[in-house]
């Protein structure tokens, strides 16, 4: 086999994903307007999708559900179904496998194919990529749209600025055509810059795709120190190396089985929270879904990380502040005692309305350092016991009494998945 | 019919879609019929009663139907498996095999179409 034979990869995106999976499963709402929010009340009224109608109506995704709805009156809300849109997520991921085993999930609407070795079986790429939008539609009655190049950043480009607008939804970028198609588009379209990172590049003269990809790389991150600081040699690269076109990693299709750097949870809170009882329900709240996390998948961690945001919205004040154990644990009372000393020692008593807390320097939880001042066996067992009800009965099953509170939001959270509902 | 066998061509994977969502119709509308003649308000319910007979028997042509064109293009079916999540099809297209799989939220909203769509048909 010729081993230098260029790659052929896709990068499948899924069209306003959630919405497309809501429109599908309720036909008569097929010609109306339709995005999926979150609730007002709770401070998560936001367009989490819209469909296509409703962004003809100018509701754009993450705008505040009032905005949307008086953009477009009759547009017709539908609260989200988290589990629901992985369950469609992993069908789709499976008919993609149906065409190669090297599947990447890289978001909950995105995947990475490499079809390389697919070619003599099923054509060329774009009668492939038009047999999967076919296959996809026809089960979930999702479009997928297809950029198809040689490798990962290309085939991301492809479909974010071209088939995402095509007709067809796919689109092939030969990396011997970047020059001419990609170069001369505008900074802020290129993978990984918003719209600070294209006031940065205007600042230094750098206008179009381009413009980043002439500029020798070692100039580029002079220009890149003189005005983010010593630290931005890497970034310099990647933006280099995006703009050029230049992405030498495989796609692995096993992401997710790789292990975690870090367990972290946040949460943003339904009001302001100003008294400590109420932050520290919050903050146990928050510690025990780490520490279960980490039991879970079999790792303790050495250093806790506790991260917050305070009101008002317009000009918040905050902190994310770290400290090591002594030994690594993921014991929910130990990690709380590390918790609340970080968050006293930093908060600055205003309104609390975002919190977080992350346990990394992740160790194996089989092995553990013995010490004479506290029973780890008994300490263990609780957490295990515990873990099990909530494993079998849900994560509301048992919860700490201050969870029942007017502070406790643990109920609440059991019935969703990344602060949407299930 | 797609020039590479081992691609399916559109119209295989809609024939196979509308072979297993059909008699999921066929036993939803059995399953209508005797509830709807157990009331005793015969007037509307004999209506009902006759417009959902007639979307049966219109059902068993299509199978027919799709049965013949099955044979001429060869698709063979190799197992359904019916689960909580929905529905699960393994089946042959001029030899090689693929899967068919539908979540119950979409099987249910893709039987109300193909039941509008039947209507829209018979006029």
């Amino acid at each position: 086999m010729n081993e230098k034979r260029e790659r052929v990869i896709f990068l499948a995106d899924c069209q306003s994903f959630y919405a497309s999976v809501e429109k599908a499963d309720h036909p008569e709402c097929r010609d109306m307007p339709v995005a999926v929010a979150g609730s007002v009340e709770r401070r998560s009224g936001i367009i989490l999708a819209a469909c296509p109608i409703a962004k003809g109506y100018g509701v754009t995704t993450a705008e505040r559900l009032g905005e949307a709805l008086t953009k477009c009156p009759e547009l017709v809300v539908i609260r989200p179904r988290m589990q629901h849109y992985m369950d469609v997520s992993r069908m789709i991921t499976k008919i993609y496998e149906e065409f190669t085993d090297l599947v990447e999930i890289f978001s909950i609407d995105e995947q990475f194919l490499d079809i390389t070795a697919s070619l003599p079986f099923f054509g060329d790429p774009v009668t492939i990529a038009k047999s999967i939008q076919q296959k996809v539609l026809s089960q979930t009655g999702v479009r997928v749209r297809i950029g198809i190049s040689s490798n990962k950043i290309l085939a991301k480009i492809a479909t974010d600025i071209w088939a995402k607008k095509n007709e067809n939804g796919i689109f092939t970028l030969p990396a011997s055509e970047i020059e001419t198609l990609l170069w001369p588009q505008p900074v802020h379209k290129m993978f990984g810059v918003g719209s600070r990172m294209s006031a940065h590049f205007a600042a230094l003269g750098m206008n179009s795709i381009g413009d980043i990809a002439g500029t020798p790389l070692p100039c580029l991150k002079d220009k890149f120190r003189a005005r983010f600081g010593r630290q931005s040699d890497i970034h310099a690269e990647v933006m280099w190396r995006t703009a050029n076109g230049l992405d030498d990693s495989p796609v692995n299709p096993g992401t997710f089985e790789t292990p975690p750097k870090s367990v972290g949870h946040m949460m943003t809170l339904p009001r302001d929270y100003t008294e400590p009882w109420e932050v520290d329900t919050i903050l146990l709240e928050l510690t025990e879904e780490v520490c279960r996390d980490c039991r879970r998948q079999g790792y303790m961690g050495f250093v806790v990380t506790v991260s917050c945001m305070c009101s008002p919205y317009e000009s918040p004040t905050g902190f994310s502040r770290q400290m090591k154990m002594t030994d690594p644990t993921n014991h929910t009372n130990t990690v709380m005692k590390t918790v609340r000393r970080l968050f006293y020692k930093y908060w600055d008593q205003m309104p609390v309305r975002r919190v977080g807390v992350t346990l990394s320097q992740l160790v194996d939880d089989r092995t553990y350092q013995l010490t004479l001042f506290e029973d780890q066996v008994k300490l263990r067992a609780l957490d295990q016991a515990t873990d099990s009800i909530k494993s079998r009965y849900g994560s509301a099953a048992i919860i700490r009494a201050s969870s029942l509170t007017d502070a406790g939001q643990a109920k609440d959270r059991s019935l969703k998945i990344g602060g949407h509902f299930k | 019919m797609g020039v590479n066998p081992r691609i399916e061509a559109e119209e295989d994977f809609q024939i196979i879609k509308e072979y297993t969502l059909l008699p999921i119709l066929l036993d939803m509308l059995a399953r209508d019929m005797n509830e709807l003649k157990k009331h005793r308000d015969k007037m509307i319910y004999n209506h009902v009663l006759m417009y959902l007979k007639e979307i049966e028997e219109a059902i068993y042509p299509e199978l027919r139907d799709l049965k013949r064109r099955m044979r001429a293009r060869d698709i063979r079916i190799l197992h359904t498996e019916k689960n909580a999540q929905g529905i699960r099809v393994e089946y042959k297209v001029r030899g090689y095999i693929h899967y068919f799989t539908m979540l119950r939220s979409l099987v249910k909203a893709e039987l109300m179409t193909l039941l509008m769509n039947m209507r829209r048909r018979s006029g």
